[in-house]
């Protein structure tokens, strides 16, 4: 086997190291403050009209065991559906799953599903970040990973907040798709 | 095909609404609306220049401006001070009494207190004024106040030989602290009985000095509108005023509706002039004045004159009102995710302002409105009648007539309605 | 009055639009759930408008006191309640003295229906500065509604062509794939006590 391939392997568990870290390491605010930060952080891509819509799909499902669900659009991606609309045509449709000890949250999932247009190139963007999981393979499937438009390629995408994510969506990814 | 995102700014809902709020706040001071030139000037319902005038050709005289509430009295005294500050031999003191001190309880002398307030802030800052006028400044300052806050400070490292008086209750040593409460606004003067002629032989003196110097004043007191009842508004002016006639200073006040209702005092026996501030007319095919008010603070940006007349008919020519709608129609807009203002939220404003003068009314006061609308007709005669035209639930015509307000008037409507 | 109900979200939309330094008023009508309402409101002022809230509770104040209070206070927006204390004369002062409270903040009276009735026929003048803007609460409409939940579980089954029951069996066994879309279904069902 070359060795730049055993390379990708321990720089991918590395990598997984670091993503680790970071998950531990980061607290959210409370699931109800967190889902208020981001109802915000919609309402004013709309008042920027960057979307035409959002806030009214935002929901969320808080557990007594302190996890929550923080979801807006479909579960599952399927048109014709009641998602975030783009102007360009994109939508984009999401989930978090947050772990609180009543004080903080901790990430333990998301889903980021942004649908393009035909003549976009792409089919779809998505960016997840899986549970935590003791036995799987960091170099083909990253923890936190991108989908270029197909299931079967996880990219390795920096974990972040899901603000942040959604900020890279709104700011970087779909304006690139842009007609 | 991937195209580089625009680097232009971009369109904000949240800010042009937020610039049509400014322009629309039924709570924003007169004299800030009137400085952002939102103000219309409609010479067939100003009565500005007639004040001015008034003051300006009679001196001494007292002349009082009566109006619903909302009907813009505020404003046109203060178009009245200007007008009059144009001229170099007057200085008209713009005075809101409600601000200065608790009118709502006995507070004689209120309004001579203010005003000898407002003259040494005058004199004080334009002309140098003698010792013996600073004199006569401090007495009427003690007149107002009566007393100055003290406080015990503790000083337990005290020196022995100072002026320590052990005979004092306190605990310790340490000294008494006259402290000035600071904040935002300055803490208003206490309302009590005050020798109204102590008070207007000190104001006298400065009034005196500005009149040595060719200097006309005129005190245009504000507020005392705010004493809705007529009595509650003769037992803080009358006295006063008759004091201030004594020393030649013309006076403009605004005075509650119920002035004009009350029995026994003749308010023509206290005021050389009395002008009645009505409901602007509210159709605008009739007049083009509420559509103008709206014009000038920029409604043209957000809604159309369809809409824009919408409002004016169901302001029922109640200027705050008028103020009042189309800032909620803004507001719905705004949670619509709207970029204009459309019929829906037009609609809604008119529903929830007249939601918000059905809060609060009783049967009786209900029956006398159903009445109305049925063209039973209106007579301010009893106390619930009375509180319907000062609560502004029924607004006078211009022809001694009286209507429901147009937007309690429709939710009325669907409340018989829904009940049938 | 169910035109004007509004979530406090929507609520604090409104208070940003404010013009920063002049004086604005709302009523907050309905049965008092002082605390919950509170943090609400605080939690949604300083995410929205990075803003703080002052909470005066006015039972036993005077208008004067009351006015004192509010001219030391620097908050954003300002909560009042105890209103149910004062009598119809202490709301007659309140309007009379209307212009002492202007201290550049939003005022944010909260009171129940009756109190709001006494307090709007006694002080006119506040009733003309509210003008339409008394609201009773609504609850955030934002909560995930049983039939949101059975939709969303209905999809994953319908995607996945698994059983509610598989997926908790595959939890339990670590057998499940750390998708996000099985730890939300988890969640969905409640178990996501099964997830690591």
């Amino acid at each position: 086997m070359p060795a730049e391939f055993l390379d990708s392997s321990r720089a991918a568990k590395g990598l997984e190291t670091r993503t680790e870290a970071y998950l531990t390491q980061t607290l959210l605010p409370p699931p109800r403050e967190y889902f208020a930060k981001i109802r915000i952080y919609l309402q004013r891509m709309t008042d920027t009209k960057r979307t035409t819509n959002g806030v009214h799909l935002l929901s969320q499902l808080n557990l007594e065991n302190g996890d929550s669900q923080i979801n807006a659009g479909p579960t599952i991606f399927k048109e014709p559906c009641e998602s975030i609309r783009f102007r360009s045509g994109a939508q984009l449709s999401f989930g978090i799953t947050l772990r609180s000890d009543g004080r903080n949250a901790r990430l333990l999932s998301y889903r980021f599903y942004l649908s393009l247009l035909p003549a976009s190139g792409l089919r779809f963007v998505r960016i997840d970040l899986n549970a935590p999981k003791d036995d799987y393979d960091p170099l083909h499937v990253p923890r936190c990973h991108l989908h270029p438009g197909f299931e079967g390629i996880h990219i390795p995408f920096p974990v972040m907040e899901p603000i942040a994510v959604l900020d890279r969506i709104v700011h970087v990814v779909e304006p690139h798709f842009v007609p | 095909m991937p195209t580089q995102p625009s680097t232009a700014a971009p369109p904000d809902r949240r800010q042009r609404f937020r610039t049509f709020m400014r322009r629309f706040n039924p709570a924003a001071p007169a004299k800030a609306t009137i400085g952002e030139g939102l103000i219309c000037q409609y010479a067939e319902r100003s009565v500005f220049k007639k004040l001015a005038a008034g003051a300006d050709l009679t001196l001494g005289s007292q002349q009082l401006l009566v109006g619903g509430i909302g009907s813009g009295k505020t404003t046109e005294l203060m178009l009245a001070q200007q007008e009059l500050a144009g001229n170099t031999q007057m200085v008209p003191l713009y005075i809101d009494v409600s601000a200065e001190t608790d009118l709502s309880t006995v507070n004689s002398g209120a309004l001579l207190a203010s005003l000898g307030m407002h003259i040494w802030r005058a004199v004080a800052s334009n002309l140098n004024p003698p010792v013996s006028l600073s004199a006569t400044y401090k007495a009427l300052t003690k007149a107002a106040y009566g007393y100055q806050e003290q406080v015990w400070v503790e000083q337990p490292d005290y020196d022995p030989s100072d002026d320590y008086d052990p005979s004092d209750y306190r605990d310790g040593p340490g000294y008494y602290h006259t402290i000035k409460v600071s904040g935002k606004l300055k803490p208003p003067f206490p309302a009590f009985r005050r020798d109204v002629k102590e008070l207007a032989d000190l104001v006298s003196s400065m009034t005196t000095f500005l009149k040595e110097r060719g200097i006309e004043l005129v005190a245009v007191f504000d507020g005392l509108d705010r004493l809705i009842k007529a009595d509650q508004f003769w037992s803080v002016a009358e006295q006063d005023l008759r004091a201030i006639r004594l020393l030649e200073v013309s006076v403009l006040a605004t005075g509650p509706l119920s002035i004009m209702y009350g029995q026994g005092r003749q308010i023509k026996d206290y005021f050389d002039e009395v002008h009645y501030l009505p409901p602007a007319v509210a159709d605008p095919r009739v007049s083009p004045f509420l559509l103008e008010v709206l014009r000038v603070r920029g409604a043209e940006d957000l809604i159309r004159p369809e809409q824009m007349q919408k409002l004016c008919l169901a302001s029922g020519g109640v200027l705050r009102d008028l103020i009042s709608l189309a800032r909620s129609a803004g507001e719905n807009a705004y949670l619509d995710d709207a970029d204009d203002i459309e019929v829906r939220h037009v609609d809604r404003a008119i529903e929830q302002l007249g939601n918000s003068y059905l809060l609060g009314l009783g049967t009786q006061q209900k029956l006398i409105l159903q009445n109305m609308l049925e063209g039973k007709g209106f007579k301010p005669s009893d106390a619930e009648s009375m509180e319907l035209l000062i609560t502004r639930r029924v607004l006078e015509q211009s022809e001694s007539g009286y209507e429901v307000h147009p937007a309690l008037a429709a939710v009325l409507a669907q409340v018989t309605n829904g009940s049938e | 009055m169910t035109s004007n109900s509004a979530p406090i979200f929507e609520i604090v939309r409104l208070i940003d639009l404010q013009p920063t330094g002049e004086t604005g008023f709302c009523m907050l009508v309905g049965p008092l759930a002082k605390l919950h309402l509170i943090q609400e409101l605080q939690e949604e002022l300083s995410i929205q408008i990075e803003g703080s809230l002052a909470v005066i509770d006015v039972k036993g104040e005077t208008v004067l006191s009351l006015v004192e209070q509010l001219r030391t206070k620097s908050e954003a927006v300002i909560l009042m309640y105890g209103f149910d204390s004062w009598n119809d004369g202490v709301f007659a002062s309140l309007d009379i003295n209307r212009s002492m409270l202007e201290n550049g903040s939003f005022l944010v009276f909260s009171l129940d229906l009756r109190t709001a009735g006494r307090f709007l026929d006694n002080a006119p003048n506040i009733r003309s500065f509210l003008g339409a803007n008394i609201f009773t609460v609504a609850p955030d409409p934002s909560a995930m509604s049983a039939n949101e939940i059975a939709d969303r579980l209905a999809q994953l089954r319908n995607y996945y062509k698994l059983s509610d029951a598989e997926i908790i069996h595959q939890a339990a066994n670590r057998s499940l794939a750390p998708d996000p879309h099985f730890i939300e279904w988890l969640v969905l069902l409640e178990r996501s006590d099964l997830a690591r």
